[in-house]
């Protein structure tokens, strides 16, 4: 895992702009300390699938979501993924809060990054796997995407037993605890390009934090 | 008693192995509920079950792993019914020939700070499956606890309710901790101090990654040591997850632990029958090695130990409204978020222990009591020490505490023994002790340890061990008594040289009344460390006091090659600053003298915005600081913010800076007894279900700097609360955060509740919002950031909306 500091920016609000001296002293220094305390974990699964024209059928599970079909289309297998940076992470950055909201909010950004980072090289890992057969990965693809509900998170969760194995908990309203974690679904295709990326597929035109 | 639990300790026992991983080979299908494998297919848990005993195992494991309330719900079957039916069929299978353990797993949730279910509430699901087995098993087993805070929801439910033995076992990753952060040590001790039989370690890792961990754990603690290991690490096999690590690689691991002295052994995930066989046919009933662990005395938190004894404890005396005004203040108001910033600064200048007093007649005690200690336990790790008379506010306190609590304190009378010490064993806490008794504090050393060698006797009669009682022999003020120092220190001597005892003082009385006191405080200081004081009650921002502590553990060789004091004070040359003992900041360049408090606050310059202040106040009124400097800084910054010219950390460090200007206007007031003016009144909550606040506080903060007073209910707060709290304090304007779809629901709720009940405007915020969909759940406005939300409240009221 390392830390991408113009990813933090982003979740900042810094839309590409460069930062002030201060900020980026934070973001190493909080960047850092997040780096030498964190063990970050994840837990993954591969499933043959079935992809409808609304739905995904995936371990006797059917996911209604146009939007998820249409990212899978052409894949005959997936992966359940879930990470999370772990609860450390949430602990400090309520510390530097309490403290400090300029430190506190940097340190919400610094580990989005991070998170995001991870995920990444845990993708790329399994990619390579895969690269094995001839097959490639899609982009991740999670719950609260476009119409992938946010309650198809407890199918996820109970498949990969989240909480036992790597302490990832939901809460009634299908938040993740710790906070700084991710779950997704990840085709496996035989095509090797995919033009798909995450914030051209968003809706939201018009958010502060998409990626230019 | 069943046989089996009284070889415990004395020769080899031998657990079940992996259910899980037999069922799914079964044909339980991913995300479905072993549990109601009890009821669909007895048979199955018969025929596994059987194969155990059949292997030799003393210890049958019921399979209700998951059976609690949260899980079963919306299966249409309830816990009793699953967990009387794993009973039953662990019996059957059993034969009379193995002991059956009723079984708790986790909840699958975390809990509360971090988490949403409370520790009550977690206490509550593991009692319903306790009572529900309690008659029909041989003991309880919690097992695979990954947080300790649940385990001790988990000990306290069983020890509760009903009388059988209990074994915690706890799963750690690969470095040693459980996924909440605890290490090995607290974890154990957390366990051991509340009552558990066995303990030991279960599941995620293999034998091979456990073993440097057993080694460990056996130079702990007594108790008897269970080793639970998966048959190693799982592989994927042709997307198959599979177990490598067979019966006799097993058993060779095995063989060595029981060597070193586990004396409970058996396996988790991936283990069969077979492995479980060699254990049973080669170790079962050989004797367990014999240790001799000296008792410590060690306290906790949820994270690590503090153990007494190697150099003096430092034990953060801040939290205590005794003569501080504005701590008063911030009890008074419920202002939490200044308890915890008391409780970080103390921790990062040295604290191992923070002190936490909350005790104002006006205050209900043990409320405030408990959430101070939730508070503080979510922003610091460093374990607390709850001290307060009320007996309530101290059992309510010692229930939710995350770790092994101190209490302070007990004293030589009769009603305090008998009131305060029950209440340490049952929460296996260890406990300060004042030499004090119905006659008062005694004139002479030999009474003081007279007193306290009563307070050990009966400390030892309900069960607790000396090494967790520390005495206090009191410091009374020296003006007063030319004797008073050296009769403490008598005691003190005594008491921890000839009782064996650790001791403690609440050292600055010694110098009450008299000019510079931390000359005499450090001096005495120094005295009693070196009369064999184990721990001072003191104020770690002192500067003289933590010279004291240094010096004195360089020249005592405890700070090896004076370390610690060269890190301390290496390129220190005048006296740091009195309040925060640090040297005064440069960060952003230019001496205090050269910034104005506008500058300050504009460029963030937090420390040189409170030395400004202080300076100002001097001089001029605190009204026209706000306006003339204040205020003013704080528009520019926020204007640059609309702009996009600055960003959401510099604002922030603006608002930071500005925060501690008002914080020291605040305490200026607070020490003159005078109420600051507030523009007006804004309830900010994040709403129920939700439990992300970083939005909220970020316009809680700019809000209180431009003068409003912000009542922060929290987060995940009910509708019913905000509309009560709106209606009592008549509050016109309501500021409401959600974050997911899924919580703007509740959003939506609160807002149709607080518009039946009373008037006043609703502003909203989070990241799925927009203005049409604020619109839309009934919000009179959305506010993008947070100066939007601060402009709207200006608006509103100066009468302009």
């Amino acid at each position: 895992m390392k830390l991408n500091e113009k990813e933090a920016l982003r979740y900042l609000g810094f839309r590409g702009k460069p930062a002030d001296a201060d900020t980026d002293e934070m973001i190493r220094e909080i960047g850092g300390e997040m780096l030498r305390t964190l063990t970050p974990k994840c837990v993954y699964k591969r499933y043959d699938i079935k992809v409808l024209e609304n739905a995904v059928e995936l371990d006797g599970w059917r996911i209604e979501s146009i939007k998820l079909s249409r990212h899978l289309r052409g894949c005959k297998a997936a992966y359940l993924f879930a990470a999370t940076l772990g609860l450390q992470a949430d602990m400090m950055i309520r510390r530097l809060s309490a403290l400090n909201m300029a430190r506190g909010t940097v340190a919400h950004s610094v580990a989005n990054a991070l998170i995001e980072d991870y995920c990444d090289e845990m993708q790329a890992q399994i990619a390579e796997k895969e690269a094995a057969t001839g097959l490639f990965l899609k982009p991740r693809y999670s719950p609260g995407y476009g119409d992938f509900a946010l309650e198809n998170q407890k199918e996820i969760f109970a498949r990969l037993e989240c909480a036992k194995r790597i302490g990832l908990t939901l809460t009634d309203t299908m938040l993740m605890v710790p906070f700084k974690s991710v779950t997704a679904v990840i085709g496996v295709t035989d095509a090797p390009t995919c033009t798909y990326v995450k914030c051209r597929g968003c809706a939201n035109t018009d958010c502060e934090f998409r990626e230019i | 008693m069943h046989p089996v639990i009284e070889r415990f300790g004395k020769s080899v026992v031998i657990v079940d192995g992996g259910m899980g991983t037999l069922l799914q080979a079964n044909g339980l299908m991913g995300g479905e509920l072993p549990e109601l494998w009890n009821l669909t297919h007895p048979e199955v848990l018969l025929k596994i079950q059987s194969d155990y005993v059949n292997a030799g195992c003393d210890i049958l494991t019921a399979n209700m792993f998951g059976a609690n309330r949260l899980k079963l719900e919306k299966t249409g079957h309830t816990v009793q019914e699953v967990v009387s039916q794993a009973l039953k069929l662990a019996h059957r299978a059993s034969g009379g020939k193995a002991a059956v353990a009723l079984d708790i797993g986790p909840s699958g949730k975390l809990l509360k700070p971090f988490g949403d279910l409370a520790f009550d509430d977690a206490y509550e699901l593991f009692k319903e499956e306790i009572i529900a087995g309690r008659d029909n098993a041989d003991l309880v087993i919690i097992e695979t606890m990954s947080d300790a805070y649940e385990a001790k929801a988990a000990l306290l439910a069983a020890k509760e309710n009903c009388d059988l033995p209990v074994i915690v076992t706890f799963t750690f990753d690969s470095t040693g901790k459980l996924l909440t952060g605890s290490n090995i040590p607290a974890a154990l001790l957390l366990a051991e101090s509340l009552g558990a039989d066995a303990v030991g370690i279960n599941c995620s890792l293999g034998p091979e990654q456990m073993e440097s961990f057993v080694d460990e754990m056996l130079t702990l603690t007594n108790l008897p040591i269970v080793i639970n290991p998966n048959a190693g690490l799982p592989v994927s096999v042709n997307g198959e997850t599979s177990y490598p690590v067979g019966p006799e690689e097993f058993y060779a691991y095995m063989e060595r632990f029981a060597e070193k002295g586990a004396a409970i052994l058996g396996g988790c995930c991936g283990t069969t029958p077979e492995h479980i066989r060699l254990l049973a046919e080669r170790l079962k009933n050989k004797p367990v090695k014999e240790r001799h662990i000296e008792k410590k005395t060690v306290v906790s938190s949820y994270t690590h130990t503090v153990t007494f004894g190697a150099r003096p404890i430092l034990i953060g005396e801040r939290i205590n409204p005794t003569g501080k005004p504005r701590l008063k203040q911030a009890l008074r108001e419920g202002d939490l978020e200044y308890l915890c910033r008391e409780g970080i600064a103390q921790t990062e200048h040295g604290a191992d222990i923070l002190d936490v007093n909350v005790g104002l007649p006006e205050l209900d005690e043990p409320a405030v009591m408990e959430k101070a200690i939730i508070n503080l336990q979510s922003v610091t790790n460093t374990p607390l020490q709850i001290d307060t008379s009320n007996v309530e506010a101290m059992e309510r306190a010692l229930r939710i505490y995350n770790g092994k609590p101190l209490v302070n304190s007990v004293n030589g009378k009769e009603e305090s023994l008998h009131t305060v010490l029950p209440l340490v064993k049952k929460y296996g806490a260890a406990v300060v002790a004042l030499t004090l008794d119905e006659k008062g504090i005694p004139a002479s050393a030999a009474e003081r340890v007279a007193i306290a060698e009563k307070i050990l006797k009966t400390a030892e009669s309900y069960g607790i061990d000396r090494s967790d009682v520390i005495m206090d022999t009191l410091a009374m003020t020296v003006s007063t008594g030319a004797d008073n120092a050296m009769i403490t220190l008598d005691a003190l001597d005594t008491i921890r040289h000839k009782l064996g005892v650790h001791t403690v003082l609440g050292v600055s009385n010694i110098s009450f009344g008299l000019p510079r006191r931390e000359l005499v405080t450090s001096t005495f200081f120094a005295m009693a460390m070196q009369r064999g004081l184990s721990s001072g009650i003191i104020n770690p921002l002192s500067d003289e006091l933590m010279k004291a502590y240094r010096s004195f553990c360089a020249l005592m060789g405890i700070d090896v090659g004076c370390k610690a004091y060269i890190e301390a004070y290496a390129n220190t040359t005048a006296a740091p600053d009195m309040r925060t003992g640090a040297a005064q900041q440069s960060a952003g360049g230019g001496s205090a003298e050269s910034v104005s408090l506008h500058r300050a606050i504009v460029k963030g310059l937090r420390e040189q915005a409170g030395q400004l202040t202080d300076e100002m106040l001097k001089t001029t009124p605190p009204l026209e600081i706000i306006n003339g400097e204040l205020i003013p800084a704080l528009d520019e910054v926020g204007q640059g913010f609309e702009k996009n010219t600055v960003f959401l950390p510099q604002l922030l460090m603006s608002a930071d800076a500005a925060k501690e200007a008002f914080e020291r206007i605040k305490q200026n007031l607070a020490k003159k007894g005078i109420q600051e003016e507030k523009k007006g009144t804004i309830i900010l909550a994040t709403v129920k279900g939700d439990i992300h606040d970083i939005g909220k506080n970020i316009v809680k903060v700019l809000l209180e700097n431009y003068g409003f007073d912000v009542l922060d209910l929290g987060k995940d707060v009910p509708p019913e609360i905000i509309v009560q709290t709106a209606i009592e304090k008549n509050v016109r304007l309501v500021g409401l955060s959600a974050l997911m779809t899924t919580t703007v629901e509740s959003m939506a709720e609160t807002i149709r509740q607080l518009r039946k009940a009373h008037d006043c405007k609703v502003m909203v915020g989070g990241a799925v919002l927009n203005p049409e969909y604020a619109k839309e759940i009934g919000a009179d406005f959305y506010s993008k950031d947070a100066m939007g939300s601060v402009r709207y409240a200006e608006k509103l009221f100066n009468g302009e909306v």
